[in-house]
């Protein structure tokens, strides 16, 4: 009989345990409880992926300290890491579950557009917008009005950030005769000899191959247009005659300027081929900054040295802007959480969109905030780091500002497709009329019905 | 002739409570993590889906897209090709280390474990250094092959038709799991079989094909399932290497899949899911049949 008992009893144990794994997310907010730690401060439990070896981790890490710091015994901001591809797909799967946290980052326009907004799982920023009037100001305009929706809500901050996307030239192998910018792209081809070479990829989203080919496509007759036109929208259509040209030109540079190892590149590669004085070209965002300083010259090999390179806007003053088309800036804040949570997330971006933190971001990521008057403390320091400074001065002068082409394919084109045709390309398994065909096709097919 | 009528013993009807019992938190598991998915995956195939909001009902949309779709066809022709490697020289291989360390030769313990290694690696991390393996410029294999030949260039990844052999390698020749099964069912073999079949004449080859291979025959069906089916759900050996590339090359139905995804396309995903699901089971049957796996070995 005891047998019989103990049995019954670990069986009906196994069978509870499995219902109580099951509903234990939910719990605490069923019961309206505030997170809060032994000491009494309620904890922001942020899901991230701007941690560790993340580009954007370094300047993060440190701002969540001075958060924690400022606000100690009331609030602390507890970081999980996520990984940056599945970031949207985590944030996804919380949704599904309830169990939103309070502070997304930016998430994918697709995300947003057909489950965030549309089931309201947003918290409304208005009010705090009407609180910080700087904030407003610093927006960028176009944003700041496409940003509130038809019911009058504004889902998040509107974006007020430019980012610069460039050409990063090594001038111990290549020394412009004149500001690559000011050349016409045709110029800048035509100054290249033959080991001048590009570091470019075709794993993954083909990255710098992808930023190239659309600065050529910007210097095709209606190729802006085009780029301007779909601007946080997808494109269909890749049988245009521009971009098809622009495909034709970047063909044809890979073939004499493409650096050996760029087939079957990824990224981590592309950026090796650079700082180690074996490609004189990439085209990369500012992130990128912080990997051509001295504080990290333990990657540098063959000589490389990150004081001998510059950035220049793409031939013919074309800048991408990565953050185009994302009228929302870095943070959606949800309807999940307490009140003293929600509390907690307006403190924290009360903190984030604060001039200081903002000139301290700006440091660390590149870009400009265009709208926004800089301290002088900020311009001081900037004009201490030659990169930044450059980006900074290109931004303010007379760019013509695009939005990246991988931004406007279809997710999955962007992500592998492109790469995977472009390899059938540049091996000559396909010409360049079969290469946009074949575009147009996969996008078509990637279409939602 | 009356056939026999399956009844419970009295012991099984006193103690079907318990067994029952003692079931119930596998079957919890299997309705709320298996079950629950599986129907769900079926019934938004027939339906627009973005993952998150109410599901639309679409009818067979989805499954006419697949038939339409121009890498779906490439996936499935790859999917054939890769599955008949894997029924022939795949297991095949498995079984002959199986049918050698049988034999016990000298060094057999650690053979056993060489063997064993790339089954204790991820496979993520397996298709990483196949990356460098197969590379143009830092690639073992390139290296040894300019050994005799110096202008060799070949990015064995990302160059047609290598590419999708290069991604077969990956895989074609580690079978540590089929090696163990058909050890498994050797070690089983009554001795006194081998035994009298000596006694008999039969020579070495002769006792393999008429005793050991017949007597294995579960094991190595169990072996062709397992090879089969991993190949209609293999997804890491090509995302991490050529992710589906050059083109369509190494395209497959779970790339293809998680492609679906990465465009909130969920239902048409889940039509991918269900033909997956389809197959793995026709696999089954087939198999199945084939190697008469329900029937007693004698």
């Amino acid at each position: 009989m005891k047998k019989r008992l103990l049995s019954v009893i670990l069986a009906g144990a196994m069978v509870f345990s499995l219902a109580a794994c099951a509903g234990s997310g939910g719990a605490d907010k069923k019961e309206g409880k505030d997170s809060k730690s032994a000491e009494g401060e309620t904890v922001l439990k942020i899901p991230t992926f701007l941690c560790g070896e993340n580009v954007g981790g370094r300047y993060f890490g440190e701002f969540v300290n001075r958060f924690n710091e400022k606000y100690a015994g009331k609030y602390k901001v507890e970081l999980e890491e996520v990984v940056e591809a599945s970031y949207t797909e985590k944030i996804k799967q919380l949704a599904q579950s309830g169990d939103l946290p309070v502070l997304v980052h930016d998430v994918q326009k697709e995300f947003r557009d057909s489950i965030l907004i549309p089931n309201k799982l947003y918290y409304p920023v208005n009010d705090f917008m009407s609180e910080h009037p700087d904030i407003e100001k610093w927006c960028l305009p176009a944003y700041l009005k496409s940003a509130k929706l038809e019911n009058g809500d504004i889902p998040a901050i509107p974006g007020m950030h430019t980012c610069f996307v460039g050409l990063f030239i090594n001038e111990a192998l290549y020394k412009p005769k004149k500001n690559i910018g000011e050349m016409s792209m045709d110029e800048f081809i035509k100054s290249l000899n033959e080991n001048d070479k590009f570091a470019f990829q075709t794993v993954n989203n083909a990255w710098t191959s992808g930023l190239f080919l659309t600065a050529i496509l910007a210097n095709q007759k209606g190729g802006v247009e085009l780029l301007h036109e779909y601007e946080g929208k997808k494109l269909y259509n890749y049988d245009q005659q521009c971009f098809k040209d622009a495909v034709a030109i970047f063909l044809d540079v890979w073939k004499k300027h493409a650096l050996n190892n760029s087939l079957g590149a990824d990224y981590p590669d592309a950026i090796n081929a650079f700082t180690s004085n074996s490609a004189a070209f990439i085209s990369n965002g500012s992130w990128m900054n912080p990997q051509l300083e001295v504080g990290d010259a333990k990657n540098w090999s063959n000589g490389f040295d990150g004081e001998k390179v510059s950035a220049y806007a793409f031939p013919g003053n074309i800048v991408i802007d990565a953050s185009a088309g994302s009228e929302y800036g870095r943070w959606y804040m949800t309807n999940s959480g307490t009140e003293k949570e929600r509390e907690a997330a307006l403190a924290f971006l009360e903190m984030t969109y604060s001039q200081p933190e903002l000139e301290q971001w700006l440091l660390y990521e590149g870009g400009a905030i265009p709208r926004m008057d800089y301290s002088e403390e900020y311009t001081k320091e900037l004009s201490k780091n030659k990169l930044l400074s450059e980006q900074s001065n290109t931004l303010c002068g007379d760019v013509t500002m695009v939005c990246h082409l991988m931004s406007i394919m279809p997710d999955s084109i962007a992500n592998t497709t492109f790469g995977n045709l472009l390899t059938q390309l540049v091996n000559d398994d396909i010409t360049v009329d079969q290469f946009c065909e074949q575009m147009t096709l996969k996008a078509n097919e990637a279409k939602a019905e | 002739m009356k056939s026999k009528v399956f009844s419970y013993t009295k012991l099984e009807r006193k103690n079907w409570k318990w067994i029952y019992l003692f079931l119930l938190p596998t079957i919890c598991i299997f309705v709320l993590f298996y079950m629950q998915p599986i129907i769900t995956m079926i019934y938004t195939s027939f339906a627009k889906w973005d993952g998150f909001n109410a599901p639309q009902f679409i009818g067979f949309k989805n499954y006419m897209r697949i038939f339409t779709n121009s890498a779906a066809a490439e996936s499935v022709k790859n999917l054939l090709w890769w599955s008949l490697i894997a029924m022939t020289i795949h297991v095949a291989f498995g079984v002959l280390v199986a049918f050698v360390l049988y034999h016990k030769p000298r060094g057999w313990k650690f053979t056993r474990a060489v063997f064993m290694i790339p089954n204790v690696i991820s496979g993520a991390a397996w298709a990483l250094i196949y990356r460098f393996i197969f590379n143009d410029q830092i690639g073992v294999l390139n290296d040894i092959i300019r050994r005799i030949n110096p202008d060799f260039h070949v990015q064995w990844f990302f160059e047609s038709p290598y590419a999708f052999w290069a991604v077969s390698l990956t895989w074609l020749f580690y079978g540590v799991i089929f090696t163990l099964l058909v050890l498994n069912d050797l070690y089983a073999i009554p001795a006194e079989l081998e035994e009298a079949a000596k006694l008999d004449g039969a020579t070495g080859w002769q006792i393999t094909k008429r005793i050991h291979l017949p007597l294995c025959r579960i094991a190595i069906g169990t072996c062709v399932i397992c090879a089969v089916t991993s190949r209609i759900a293999m997804y890491e050996a090509i995302a991490l290497t050529t992710g589906g590339g050059p083109g369509d090359d190494t395209m497959s139905l779970s790339l293809l899949l998680v492609n679906a995804i990465n465009d909130y396309n969920y239902g048409f995903a889940n039509s991918i899911g269900v033909i997956m699901f389809l197959l793995g089971v026709i696999v089954l049957f087939v198999i199945n049949k084939l190697f008469r796996m329900n029937e007693s070995y004698y």
